[in-house]
């Protein structure tokens, strides 16, 4: 039987449009095209990563969070979601789903913004193997690990 | 019934289904036959989805909004599971195709949820009628699966989200082993069987099991071995050579005019004169044809008595072993403290140390690589080696990381040993009896 709960695309596209509103204020907009093209990547960061998606995907939740970051700004919006949505699932299935979404929107948005400044690849190459790390270290959960953040 | 499914009655026999995976070869069954149309399998495929991605954030607790791939197969694994449980309840397979065609998914995973939850308590309660009458037996497998094996099962089985798995390994055989079941239906069979076992040791006096079993295998305590099994056979046979029951004796000689054709038959009369309960009878019954076969090999191969165990009037005497005097617990902590400093080499310091117990702590403490401890039990006596083989007969059956890495390294250094020098260390520890 073959099954396949993944978030329509155009579900997905019009989440993250909905969203153009409130990121305007930071001078971040999507175009239709670009919100699909967004969706289409999010499908397939599901797909290559090896999870099955109940919710309406993380796309929408990660433009929400990181809109407000500095080091965004529209010429790269696009790009950086698509690329946020692929490391979000990514380590998502790294760190064996002991972390919630929420934690790890809010490490990677503190992290981008903080010691990466903005690099998709420090954050992909050294903040989440940390993060993964820590995660091993302190299997009681993430509290400690924020505590050591601060 | 209608015509259509009468019609559809001879397309599914009930052997081909698996007992396992019983929802979805139902539905593979049903789909080859063309029973199912395309819109219901269709909705079926629906329904599916819809539960597992109720499971799924029912599992996440919302903490998440999705999951692995692999956690998403076992969630609905756990929901044909379930669901498969509600409808193995119906008489027939088609019975069961029409329930799947008149009853939605969700209805049939809420009723076998209901069947699993009175499965899993009927199942507890067994084992603990189990537990209550343990046939006392120095089978170190028998008492290891059936108590703490069983209370593990019981720890880690989650029936909410993956009720078709098992978790354990039922090291014990049953002496008819439970196959094609899987999660609380193995569990429930296994226990039903053993149960019955059980029951049947009870029977006789554990010493004379014992010399029995010594028979079959003079390391039998040690190894995962049916004990049911030669007990059953003995007695039977003692019936049928009207020999005393409770003494497993049988007459070999008398009992060869009975072999071939009638066999089967004069032990099965012979159980019939066991007093025991309808359900211990019924599975009596169905081990005879095992039994019969057996024996009936056996004789036409010349080794009848060789096949048939006997108490062993030459048993070999136990052994039994004190820890011995301790050291005082500062004793102890100070060896520990000079060995680990290295002022005290480890070999000298076995040489001084009188207490088995004292022997088995500091090897635990001290967390050697394996490499190290086998390169230790090189210079203890074989007497030393036999004893921590009976300690620790096998990995499975310790809990403590640290023991489990000592019974590795004791193993590899026996495997490593000429296989004569290790069948007489594993011999005489199977004679060894620790003394509480």
């Amino acid at each position: 039987m073959n099954l396949s709960l993944m978030p329509a695309d155009t579900d997905t596209a019009a989440a993250l449009l909905s969203l153009n509103h409130s990121t305007a204020a930071y001078g971040l907009t999507l175009t239709p095209q670009q919100a699909q093209s967004i969706a289409v990547a999010q499908r397939e960061a599901i797909s290559s990563t090896g999870r099955f998606e109940f919710g309406g995907g993380a796309a929408a939740r990660l433009a929400a969070a990181f809109c407000e970051s500095p080091y965004i700004n529209q010429v790269d919006y696009e790009t950086v979601l698509r690329e946020l949505i692929w490391i979000f699932y990514e380590f998502k299935t790294e760190t064996s789903d002991r972390i919630s979404d929420d934690v790890l929107i809010d490490y990677m948005r503190r992290s981008f913004d903080t010691k990466c400044r903005g690099s998709l690849e420090l954050l992909a190459d050294d903040a989440l193997p940390l993060l993964l790390r820590r995660l091993n270290l302190h299997r009681s959960g993430l509290e400690s690990m924020r505590s050591d953040d601060e | 019934m209608s015509e259509k499914l009468q019609a559809y009655h001879e397309k599914i026999s009930p052997d081909s289904l698996s007992g396992r995976n019983y929802f979805v070869s139902l539905m593979h069954a049903a789909e080859l036959s063309g029973y199912l149309s395309a819109s219901e399998l269709e909705r079926i495929q629906a329904e599916s989805v819809s539960i597992l991605a109720a499971q799924a954030a029912a599992l996440c607790r919302g903490a998440s909004s999705s999951v692995r791939t692999e956690t998403a197969s076992r969630l609905l694994e756990s929901v044909y599971y379930t669901a498969g449980l509600a409808l193995k309840r119906c008489p027939t397979p088609e019975d069961a195709v029409n329930a799947l065609r008149s009853i939605s998914l969700p209805e049939l995973f809420a009723a076998g949820q209901e069947l699993l939850r009175k499965r899993v308590r009927s199942a507890r309660v067994l084992h603990q009628s189990i537990k209550a009458s343990l046939f006392e037996s120095e089978n170190v497998f028998y008492r290891a699966t059936l108590i703490d094996g069983m209370e593990g099962f019981f720890r880690l089985y989650n029936p909410d989200f993956f009720a078709q798995e098992t978790h354990i390994n039922a090291d014990y055989p049953a002496y008819l082993p439970v196959n094609d079941l899987t999660g609380i239906e193995f569990i429930e069979q296994y226990l039903r069987n053993l149960s019955c076992e059980n029951r049947l040791l009870n029977m006789f006096d554990p010493k004379t099991v014992h010399s029995l079993l010594l028979d079959t295998d003079i390391k039998y305590n040690l190894s995962p071995v049916n004990l049911f099994g030669p007990v059953l056979t003995a007695a039977l046979c003692c019936i049928v050579t009207e020999q005393p029951v409770k003494s497993l004796d049988c007459d070999v000689e008398r009992l060869r005019e009975y072999t071939g054709s009638g066999l089967a038959s004069a032990l099965f009369c012979a159980a019939a004169k066991l007093e025991c309960p309808p359900q211990l009878a019924g599975y009596i019954h169905r081990c005879i044809p095992h039994i019969s076969a057996m024996l009936n090999c056996a004789a036409a191969e010349g080794r009848l008595a060789r096949a048939v165990p006997r108490p062993r009037s030459d048993a070999p005497a136990e052994i039994v072993l004190r820890d011995g005097a301790r050291m005082s617990d500062s004793e102890y902590v100070s060896l520990l403290e000079s060995i680990r400093s290295g002022t005290k080499t480890l070999h000298t310091v076995f040489e001084n140390v009188d207490s088995l117990a004292d022997m088995l702590d500091l090897l635990r403490d001290l967390e050697l690589p394996r490499e190290e401890i086998v390169s230790l039990l090189h210079t203890l006596p074989p007497s030393v080696i036999a004893a921590l083989l009976a300690r620790y007969p096998a990995a499975e059956l310790i809990d403590d990381d640290r023991e489990q890495g000592i019974c590795l390294a004791l193993h590899q250094f026996v495997a490593a040993l000429p296989k004569s020098q290790a069948a007489v260390l594993l011999q005489a520890a199977a004679l060894i009896r620790f003394d509480a």
